[in-house]
């Protein structure tokens, strides 16, 4: 039981340890946050409406910095110009979908700008 | 730069990406700081890498969150009262185990010749005289007075050699701690025995020779005589030599 215990926070340790390097990233910047629970689900949802190739594009590139050679080997693309347009499709997209939710694209501005 | 030609979207987000040259850059920078639409184009594409990292953000958190709930209710598994049994049983068992050893280990280690020896050596005691009838010698009446040293003057001195002589000798020897003296005379007891083919003091003298050889650490002279004790019944020290004593001896010669 001791060891089940010992694994667990061994665990939440690394949990934690994960977490507070997600905090370090450079460009995470906590200050800038949504920090509403409205403004949260807007942002939830307008990405949502992305397909899921855009998504795990666009999260790999610009939330988790991996270079475009590491995303061609997650996704199905041949190769990294593939990638990068699809990328720049993706951008636009949502570039769109925030155009039609101006106080979302308000809030993100605001944060963006501190 | 390279010799594409970009839209401006394509362009800004080249810039946004960190992918332009130097010399792309600084025209990008001048035209932002001077073309309004250009500027808004940017803006545009800024908030939307910003609105990609608030929801990765916000799966990161969902996951982890997940994650420790999942951990939070994982069921506390039951264990039956039959491995609950087991593993009592099994965990005393490992304590007698460690126990056992441990005592192993440390009789092991404290074991040692003299520690041996006492544990077995008892003073020879003489028949006692019934009558006035047969005359006792100087050694036997020094020996009885457990006056050792003059027993060793008067061997040492005297005529008399008698196998009683050489073995009270022995043991007086034994008794102040003169190893080579005692085994030189008890080994003379089993000398004189087998050329007259007699066994006087003959049982004593291979006793108490095997004990000087264990005081001695010649623990080989010493199993050697005690084996032989051992396997003959009709032998006076047969008693005295047990298994214990033997297993003891065989350490020592092993350490």
């Amino acid at each position: 039981m001791w060891l089940n215990e010992l694994k667990r926070e061994g665990r939440a340790l690394v949990r934690e340890e994960k977490f507070e390097k997600g905090q370090e990233r450079p460009e995470m910047d906590f200050g800038l946050q949504l920090d509403d629970r409205e403004g949260k689900q807007a942002v939830i949802s307008v990405v949502e409406q992305l397909g899921e190739t855009c998504k795990k594009i666009l999260i790999l590139f610009y939330y988790e910095n991996l270079p475009m050679k590491d995303i061609v080997g997650a996704t199905n693309f041949e190769n990294e110009q593939v990638v990068r347009n699809k990328k720049y499709k993706c951008l636009k997209q949502l570039e769109q979908l925030l155009e039609a939710n101006p106080t979302l694209k308000e809030t993100l501005k605001n944060l963006l700008h501190g | 730069m390279d010799n594409f030609t970009y839209t401006d979207d394509e362009l800004l987000v080249r810039y946004i990406d960190g992918e332009l040259d130097k010399e792309a850059q600084v025209k990008v920078e001048e035209r932002l700081a001077t073309d309004t639409v250009f500027n808004n184009s940017y803006e545009g594409l800024l908030i939307s890498k910003e609105a990609v990292r608030q929801y990765g953000l916000k799966q990161k958190v969902s996951v982890i969150h997940k994650q420790m709930m999942q951990e939070q209710m994982a069921p506390v598994r039951q264990i039956g009262s039959g491995k609950k049994f087991l593993r009592y049983s099994l965990s005393i068992a490992a304590t007698l185990v460690l126990l056992a050893g441990s005592l192993m280990l440390y009789n092991f280690f404290t074991l040692s010749a003299d520690k041996v020896f006492n544990l077995k050596y008892q003073s020879y005691n003489l028949a006692t005289a019934r009558s006035n009838e047969t005359k006792e010698s100087h050694i036997v009446k020094a020996y009885r007075e457990k006056n050792f040293l003059e027993v060793t003057k008067l061997f040492d001195a005297g005529t008399d050699k008698s196998n009683e002589a050489i073995f009270l000798a022995g043991i007086a020897a034994l008794e102040v701690n003169n190893n080579a003296k005692a085994i030189n005379n008890f080994r003379m007891v089993l000398a004189a025995n087998q050329q007259l083919k007699q066994k006087l003091f003959n049982d004593e003298a291979e006793y108490y020779l095997a004990l000087t050889y264990i005081r001695n650490a010649d623990y080989d002279f010493a199993l050697e005589l005690l084996y032989k004790i051992r396997v003959d019944q009709n032998h006076s020290y047969n008693k005295s030599v047990t298994a214990k004593l033997l297993r003891q001896l065989k350490m020592l010669k092993w350490r």
